[in-house]
């Protein structure tokens, strides 16, 4: 390879992305004869978290300097297709630089706007071949990545990845290669997605000390209901079915995230209390609530665009915009 | 690794491999190639005991090389000056902030300075051989940078000769030891103010001759490894009329932008000390030498002082040569350090250079006021003190018995109170710490003062500007939670005997605490209960250090080594009027345990309670597989339910009574964490844990049985 190639991988906890991050970085250092690192975020990796993990590759005599998360990449991979609408995913991107993304062919071609006009992006379905070959999305993503990054040596990244992902059995690594291979072939290049001249500036990190108080001191208790969670969903949500629900209050006691909405019951009815239902600007997508409910009136349902946001029920309608 | 690729770097004398590793492993690479104890493991815990375990093996005569953090080296600090006064050599690895580090440069120890995981593991090395020679004896400590070096990984070139690396080494001289009991002697004797100063006389004196040791040795491990440092790193200085000088991580991407200078042929370059006790003064001033400006930019600032200590100490090093014209600036930064604000600081220089005039001393890079100030989130509404108290759970003293009795209202009811805590927070999904407060706190009522100890609930609910909490929130950062609320309980009672606040019974103070921070507080908590504090300890037990990168607590049950602190029963032991375990699988057990807990410590004195938390990220579980988990760890005993009353203890769930009785396996194979454990291989270990499990659960029901206990 020439030069040096800085990826950043931008996801949340518990995709897996971490562990692909690192094996791309161990198979270029020790199994393809070049200089690499990775920077992760400091474990453990919070699950549904928003984080990013770095790898910066070079000719095997040159010097690796990072000592950040990469700034200004060569690449951005994105595996979680709810992030799409954060254009911060984007921050630092070089002009001639590479978007690989994972979201079926229905996602939002506007959200790749922020993008420079030169730059390359390519999707993948990483989800849909993921769940389809029962393998991990790292598969399929890295896959994809050695497909346009010819240098990578497929061989030996998939072999890193599998060495590296937990209880790789051989039916298990026949799984993971055949997702590997998909993701190669699979992966679609997108022309026209961006609109931005020149690389995406880097992501400006002002801290601003003279706005916050002095001493760690938020006065305004209760404040991180202005939050929106919806993103640390990895797919599953649950489903309320007010006719079946009992107004037990069973997924109220295990619901981490309190986004369960009740209200007093009709005057005269069977129930004071009634769960009216979910407020999916908090809900995680944990599934305790299934999990708990005697009365089958949560139920898991596979995420489908847009059914948060029908059915959300706010929980601070008058506050929370 | 991939130990069959093998390579002989310039100039090296010893066969090498290569592995890819963080911060971390390359130490541990390091201990293991010098044959070295590591006691990292035994952060149980805090740093100070861990430092307190490798003081003590150390003094027993061996090899130590340990590993700690920032929250680990700052409490270590009073074990860190007996160390190096008593001159036992040791290397302590501190992936730390710069502010912890520079708050342990007067504790004695020699300090080295690692760039990145090769300079760890080469360093380490040195380091083993310049804290034991003669003319030194004096603990080492190598500093490498939290969220960067630590986490992570590169290329590592490890020496792949166990002759070569035997002869660096050599043996470790033979000192005085307890363990020589054919020559009792007494260690670490405390002596009047004038043996005071002469043993720190003789630390200064080590510390000097260690300049020269030090030369020496990373002089050998050059010859060794074809690696070689010096007591100042020196990049792109020749000709420089700009530097930046920085430690550890930052001080590559300052390389990056020193490339980029020259390219445009801007003479700069980058200082970066390898050795940072003793101060490498001389060296500093040597490269300044037609230096015009330099920047310093540090992590970490010695408040008040103008400056952190790096340029501190270089301004009074550069005061020492008449000849020296160099102006220099001090910029303190945050976490993240880019390329582009060393070119800003250079820039800085630069200015200062051509104008001789510096125009900010010392100033702190990348804050400024935002213009405007953003528009603040308001809060949600304040809760208030009849929402909350609405008798759902009524408690009274049974006449007969002498407990009390609590009368509790249906779960359904209980979703008219308010949370205390708000949405929003970004704990894991599933995470069960929400789910106990959720619960406790729908029970208890009038005002709550709560009280974190450091911990996961604390990071993910404080994130600012955000908050989660709607009450009245203190964040503890060490683990000292019950002495600070025990105080904040003092001015209370202080301030309402004044007058300044009003009397009120209706005020309860809740510590939390989880994370395995109550075992490292116990002490505290001990304090507290025999005080008489009237608060309630509320432990969420998740049986993991989950914001320090999951290390295991000691509170699985049974553990055969080391033992666990049952934290119940010590608590019982202090008689304090209350000590429950409850777990939020079992919600009106759990609520009527705090309702009671609310009211001894509203009456009585201290109530603690243990309560089994669910927490996927460390069980390795799925995220809705808490009631299967919980409900096992309960069946089997691994986590009984029992409530100690003014001293009586009484079962509240017996899986025995109730036929669900089971051994602990079953519990175990539920959890990614334990699974193995249920494989032959580890029968020892499970049989172990199994009788433990038992002759706990055994003695617990002998205490249920008698009227005394």
């Amino acid at each position: 390879m020439e030069g040096t190639l800085d990826i950043r991988f931008e996801s949340i906890g518990g995709l897996g992305a971490d562990t692909a991050a690192q094996a791309l970085a161990a198979a270029a250092v020790l199994d393809m004869g070049l200089n690499g690192a990775y920077l992760g975020p400091p474990p453990p990796e919070r699950r549904g978290a928003r984080g990013r993990s770095s790898v910066q590759l070079t000719r095997g005599d040159r010097a690796i300097r990072l000592s950040a998360a990469v700034e200004r990449p060569d690449a951005v991979v994105l595996f979680h297709p709810a992030l799409l609408r954060d254009p911060s995913i984007f921050a630092g991107l070089r002009k001639g630089g590479t978007f690989l993304f994972n979201a079926t062919a229905r996602f939002d071609a506007d959200t790749l706007s922020p993008l420079p006009s030169t730059a390359r992006a390519i999707r993948v379905d990483a989800a849909g071949i993921a769940a389809k070959e029962q393998a991990s999305l790292g598969a399929v993503i890295l896959g994809a990545l050695c497909d346009a990054f010819p240098f990578l040596e497929a061989d030996k990244v998939f072999d890193r990845f599998c060495a590296m992902s937990q209880g790789v059995d051989e039916a298990a690594r026949g799984r993971l290669r055949k997702a590997f291979d998909r993701g190669a072939a699979e992966a679609q290049e997108i022309d026209g997605a961006g609109e931005a001249e020149g690389d995406v500036p880097p992501a400006k990190l002002e801290l601003a000390w003279e706005a916050d108080a002095h001493g760690g001191l938020i006065e305004a208790a209760g404040s991180s209901a202005w939050n929106d969670l919806s993103s640390a969903r990895s797919g599953s949500l649950p489903a309320f079915n007010r006719e079946r629900c009992i107004h037990c209050a069973l997924c109220d006691m295990v619901c981490p995230d309190g986004c369960l909405v009740w209200e007093q019951g009709e005057p005269g009815g069977r129930f004071e209390r009634e769960l009216t239902g979910v407020d999916y600007r908090y809900c995680k997508g944990c599934l305790r609530c299934v999990e708990s409910c005697p009365a089958s009136a949560m139920l898991k349902k596979a995420e489908t665009a847009g059914f948060a946001e029908q059915r959300c029920v706010p929980l601070f309608p008058d506050l929370v915009e | 690794m991939n130990s069959d690729t093998l390579l002989i770097a310039p100039r090296a004398n010893a066969r090498q491999r290569i592995e890819f590793a963080s911060g971390d492993e390359a130490a541990a690479l390091a201990a293991r190639a010098a044959g070295a104890l590591d006691l990292s493991a035994f952060e149980g815990e805090d740093g100070a005991a861990l430092a307190a375990s490798c003081h003590g093996a150390a003094l027993g005569g061996t090899r130590v090389i340990a590993t700690t953090g920032s929250q680990g080296l700052l409490p270590a600090l009073a074990e860190l000056v007996a160390q190096s006064t008593a001159r036992v050599p040791m290397v302590l690895n501190a992936a730390c902030d710069h502010a912890e580090l520079y708050d342990v440069l007067n504790a004695g120890w020699i300090v080295l300075c690692a760039r990145e995981p090769q300079a760890v593991y080469d360093l380490d090395l040195a380091a083993v051989r310049i804290g034991e020679h003669p003319d030194v004896r004096l603990p080492v400590l190598v500093a490498y940078d939290a969220f960067t070096t630590r986490h992570e990984k590169r290329r590592l070139l490890v020496v792949d000769d166990a002759d070569a690396l035997a002869a660096f080494l050599g043996e470790r001289p033979a000192a005085p030891s307890p363990l020589d009991t054919n020559r009792p002697a007494t260690f670490g004797a405390h002596g009047d103010e004038a043996d005071l100063a002469v043993v720190r006389a003789q630390v200064s004196e080590a510390m000097e001759a260690a300049r020269r040791v030090i030369f020496d040795v990373l002089g050998e491990l050059g010859r060794l490894t074809g690696r070689f440092y010096s007591h100042l790193d020196a990049y792109d200085m020749q000709e420089a009329e700009i530097a930046i000088v920085l430690l550890n991580s930052a001080s590559e991407a300052a390389k990056e932008a020193a490339d980029i200078w020259r390219a445009t042929e801007r003479k700069a370059g980058v200082l970066s000390p390898n050795v940072l006790r003793p101060f490498p003064a001389k060296e500093f001033r040597a490269q300044l030498r037609g230096v015009k400006a330099a920047t310093v930019a540090e992590r970490a600032d010695s408040y008040g002082a103008v400056g952190g200590n790096l340029s501190i100490e270089l301004r009074a090093a550069l005061q020492q040569d008449p000849g020296s014209d160099t102006r220099i600036l001090t910029r303190i930064y945050g976490k993240a350090f880019h390329p582009a604000d060393a070119e800003r600081l250079l820039d800085d220089a630069l200015v200062a250079a051509a104008t001789g005039q510096v125009r900010d001393m010392f100033a702190y890079h990348g804050t400024a006021p935002l213009e405007p100030a953003p528009a603040k989130q308001p809060g949600l509404p304040r809760i208030r003190r009849e929402e909350v108290s609405r008798g759902l759970a009524k408690v009274r003293r049974n006449a007969q018995t002498g407990r009390l009795d609590v009368e509790l209202e249906p779960l359904w009811r209980m979703t008219a109170v308010p949370s205390r805590i708000a949405p929003g927070h970004g704990a894991c999904p599933g995470c069960g710490a929400f789910t106990t407060l959720h619960q406790v706190f729908k029970v208890l009522e009038g005002d709550v003062v709560a009280l974190f100890q450091s911990g996961c609930a604390t990071v993910v609910s404080t994130r600012g500007p955000f908050t989660a909490h709607r009450v009245n929130f203190v964040h503890e950062p060490a683990t000292h939670g019950a002495s600070t609320l025990s105080g904040l309980m003092e001015a209370w009672r202080e301030r309402v005997r004044r007058g300044e606040l009003p009397d009120s019974k209706d005020v309860t103070f809740v510590m939390v605490t989880g994370d395995g921070a109550m075992e490292a507080g116990l002490g505290d908590a001990v304090a507290a209960a025999n005080r008489g504090s009237r608060m309630i300890i509320l432990e969420y037990d998740n049986q993991g250090r989950m914001s320090a990168g999951a290390q295991p607590t000691q509170s699985l049950p049974g553990r055969p080594a080391p033992r666990t602190s049952d934290t119940p029963q010590v608590m019982a032991a202090c008689h304090v009027p209350y000590v429950f375990t409850a777990s939020e699988a079992y919600p009106e057990d759990l609520m009527r345990k705090a309702a009671k807990a609310q009211w001894y410590a509203t009456n009585e004195g201290l109530a603690y309670g243990k309560v089994l938390s669910f927490c996927p990220l460390h069980w390795r579980t799925a995220d809705d597989a808490a009631q299967p988990v919980l409900q096992a760890a309960i069946d089997s005993c691994s986590f009984p339910l029992y409530e100690v009353e003014r001293g009586h203890t009484a079962i509240t769930y017996d899986p025995d009574a109730t036929g669900r009785r089971r051994p602990v396996a079953e519990w175990l194979k539920l959890m990614g964490r334990t699974a193995h454990l249920v494989e032959p291989a580890h029968a020892d270990t499970l049989a172990a844990l199994q009788a433990e499990t038992d002759r706990r659960w055994a003695r617990l029901k002998a205490k249920h049985e008698h009227p005394l206990l």
